[in-house]
């Protein structure tokens, strides 16, 4: 019964089934099965899977997206009842955002699909999120990374401003910085004191994992 | 369903050509080489004159002649999952005919081409899902001219499954090319209920047939095998400059060989063919044009105006590399030609019009008929495809990508090009910036390696090296 329970979140995951996966959740809850096991081995095994079809090229878009947001869904409802102090393991701590300015949402909201598929906590602050914003968040969570992104170059000017409010926080060195979108390089990246620029989600990733040492 | 066509011809144009074809037939009338075909004629109604070989076709020879021929046409293959139906719904591919050089695509040499070749052109043919009818487009000048024909049937059969168009030069040609066949599907009767082959016979233009090729119709439409009478003629030279005066030609040439072959067996299978084309004015040389395009299609809607099932041309290109004329060249002469509805075009994988074969080509145009083939399918408008309710629920701003409905429709509504770059320019160049001709080559290598068409059983490829043996001491001695 119990790793029957595993299963189904699994393959509702894989299945990119939303309905599939979040009515598992809710029995896992009903039949008082550990939910973080339910989270690691059961939903966190689905979408690692869905991960890495989707960096093989084997899976499409949708299908990322979807299976990211089963498992958004079902870690809304098994995550309030973890014990406290305990959380589910994580690869790393993600705060990512489009910059002020800029409506651009669906590139990053990609990445973000892409590093929880990844293992990664990833609080997404949405986009036009003002610099404030991206301080906050990572005063309240302490994340390991910033991701920025930007898809016009008026708005990524609004890159540096995020970077000197943080170095006015005292915050800079304690999160690395990744940056990314259609008109940002490396050589951007490199200009105005970022850590790392991922071309595409896959990139975006790599990116990540090397930053945190993974 | 919205799907993308158009008329290049309105129905009083189609009347026009049709009327000023039968006074053609009248007068002056066909050359007919040939005392077995004359004698069809003559029993038909034509006035027939033996000497002279020419033979003037009353109209309502032609409209009886059209009554008899049969609306669909089955395309049979030796593996029956390729079988397919000739019924005016959907645009068929073959493979270019009729080439006597290969880019050899390891060495990048362009040299005279081989048995050899024709056996791997046929297993990539095996391999493209848009390629459905194998035509041997390879000449092996390894083999003698006289027994080509043979040997290219069964070098095709013994390296792909799917459907083959053949061509006989001789009746004796088309004899053996349908005693093969039979042998694969299990007799003669059966083959007329599963015709894995059929033939193209080009009538000689203007207006006349070879002798050996059109007693070859005769034989093919008594045996029940799909003729294609692929008319060719060319503006300016061996048609009128013009290009209504060209489709008249055509339209004449593939009448006459229809008129033949009904009347040798009613009901024989005939598609209506043509790849008709035009002249570079400074060479005298077959020239890819928009022009072509034109013909082509106006054949293709022609078809339809008689409701007979059609192969014409298309794809083509005088380019004598795999560069951008290639590719412009192939997309005039092949978008509008599909966008006419024939039930098969010819012309896949050739360049120099159809002078040589190129592997890699194949592949490349293995792509661009796909894509061609989403445009032509258009789309569908009703309640779940107008998506209401999810416009609803995604509501303003937000994005699409992570709905069931985009989950349930994309690989319905959208096409996955197979070799077509789309990465994003860093991830490009580190996977080495290939081209895609170098993305082909590769494919190529692949499908070469890896993709093996089942071969046929063991006592028919015997039976059919019988058959052989006995063709070739009739033909060589």
């Amino acid at each position: 019964m119990a790793e029957d329970v595993l299963k189904r979140l699994k393959e509702a995951i894989m299945t990119y089934d939303v309905e599939g996966a979040v009515e598992a959740s809710k029995e896992v809850i009903k039949t008082g099965f550990d939910p973080l096991k339910a989270i690691e081995q059961g939903l966190g095994e689905g979408l690692k899977v869905v991960g890495e079809k989707f960096g093989a090229g084997e899976i499409f878009l949708p299908m990322l997206m979807i299976a990211a947001q089963a498992m958004k869904e079902s870690l809304a409802i098994l995550e309030p009842t973890l014990a406290k102090g305990t959380s589910r393991k994580v690869a790393g701590k993600v705060v990512i955002g489009t910059v002020e300015g800029d409506i651009h949402d669906i590139g990053k909201s990609i990445v973000a699909a892409m590093l929880t598929a990844n293992g990664f906590e990833v609080h997404d602050i949405g986009c036009d999120a003002p610099t404030s914003k991206f301080v906050e968040k990572v005063k309240a969570v302490n994340p390991d990374i910033i991701g920025m992104s930007a898809l016009l170059t008026t708005t990524m000017p609004k890159m540096t401003e995020v970077i000197n409010a943080l170095k006015k926080e005292g915050l800079r060195g304690k999160v690395k910085i990744i940056v990314g979108g259609a008109p940002v390089s490396a050589a951007w990246a490199e200009q105005i004191g970022a850590d790392s620029y991922g071309e595409d989600a896959m990139a975006a990733v790599d990116v990540v994992k090397k930053l945190v040492g993974k | 369903m919205v799907r993308a066509s158009f008329n290049l011809l309105s129905k009083t144009e189609l009347d026009t050509i049709h009327n000023a074809t039968l006074e053609i037939l009248e007068n002056p009338g066909l050359l007919v080489p040939s005392e077995r075909a004359l004698k069809i004629l003559d029993k038909a109604g034509a006035y027939v004159d033996y000497e002279k070989n020419r033979v003037t076709i009353p109209s309502h020879v032609v409209e009886e002649a059209l009554k008899k021929a049969p609306k669909t046409i089955k395309y049979c293959a030796r593996n029956p999952k390729y079988d397919f139906t000739l019924e005016k719904k959907e645009v068929h591919f073959t493979t270019d005919g009729y080439g006597v050089y290969i880019r050899d695509f390891e060495t990048g040499e362009r040299r005279k081409s081989t048995s050899a070749d024709l056996a791997k052109w046929a297993v990539l043919a095996d391999s493209l899902n848009m390629i459905h009818v194998f035509w041997p487009s390879i000449a092996p000048s390894d083999i003698p001219d006289a027994v080509e024909w043979l040997h290219c049937l069964i070098i095709s059969l013994s390296n792909t499954e799917k459907h083959i168009e053949s061509d006989a030069y001789t009746a004796r040609d088309a004899q053996y090319l349908i005693e093969v066949a039979a042998a694969v599907v299990g007799g003669k009767e059966e083959l007329k209920k599963r015709p894995i082959i059929s033939a193209v016979q080009c009538p000689i233009a203007p207006l006349g047939y070879e002798e050996g090729l059109i007693e070859a119709v005769i034989e093919f439409a008594e045996a029940g095998v799909p003729v294609v009478p692929l008319s060719m003629p060319l503006a300016g030279e061996t048609g009128p400059v013009t290009l209504a005066g060209t489709i008249v030609i055509n339209n004449a040439e593939v009448l006459g060989s229809l008129v033949i072959s009904e009347f040798a067996s009613p009901g024989a299978p005939v598609l209506y063919g043509g790849c008709p084309g035009n002249i570079d004015f400074k060479t005298g040389m077959l020239a890819e044009s928009p022009e072509g395009g034109l013909l082509n299609a106006s054949l293709a809607q022609l078809a339809r105006y008689y409701n007979l099932p059609s192969e014409v041309c298309g794809s083509c290109s005088d380019s004598k590399v795999l560069d951008a004329q290639a590719a412009y060249e192939r997309t005039i002469s092949l978008l509008p030609v599909m966008l006419c509805g024939p039930d098969i075009i010819c012309g896949m994988g050739g360049l120099e019009v159809a002078k040589t074969m190129v592997p890699e080509l194949l592949v490349i145009d293995n792509e661009i008929l796909e894509s061609m083939d989403r445009f032509v399918r258009g789309f569908e408008i009703n309640d779940d495809t107008l998506a209401l309710d999810v416009i609803r629920k995604v509501g303003l701003g937000g994005h699409y990508l992570a709905e069931k409905h985009t989950l349930t429709h994309f690989l319905k509504e959208h096409w996955v090009p197979k070799i077509s770059d789309r990465k994003p320019y860093d991830t490009w160049e580190k996977a080495g910036s290939k081209d895609i001709v170098k993305v082909a080559k590769e494919k190529v290598k692949e499908i070469l390696a890896t993709h093996k068409p089942e071969p046929m059983p063991k006592d028919v490829q015997k039976e059919i090296s019988q058959i052989l043996k006995r063709y070739e001491k009739e033909v060589l001695g």
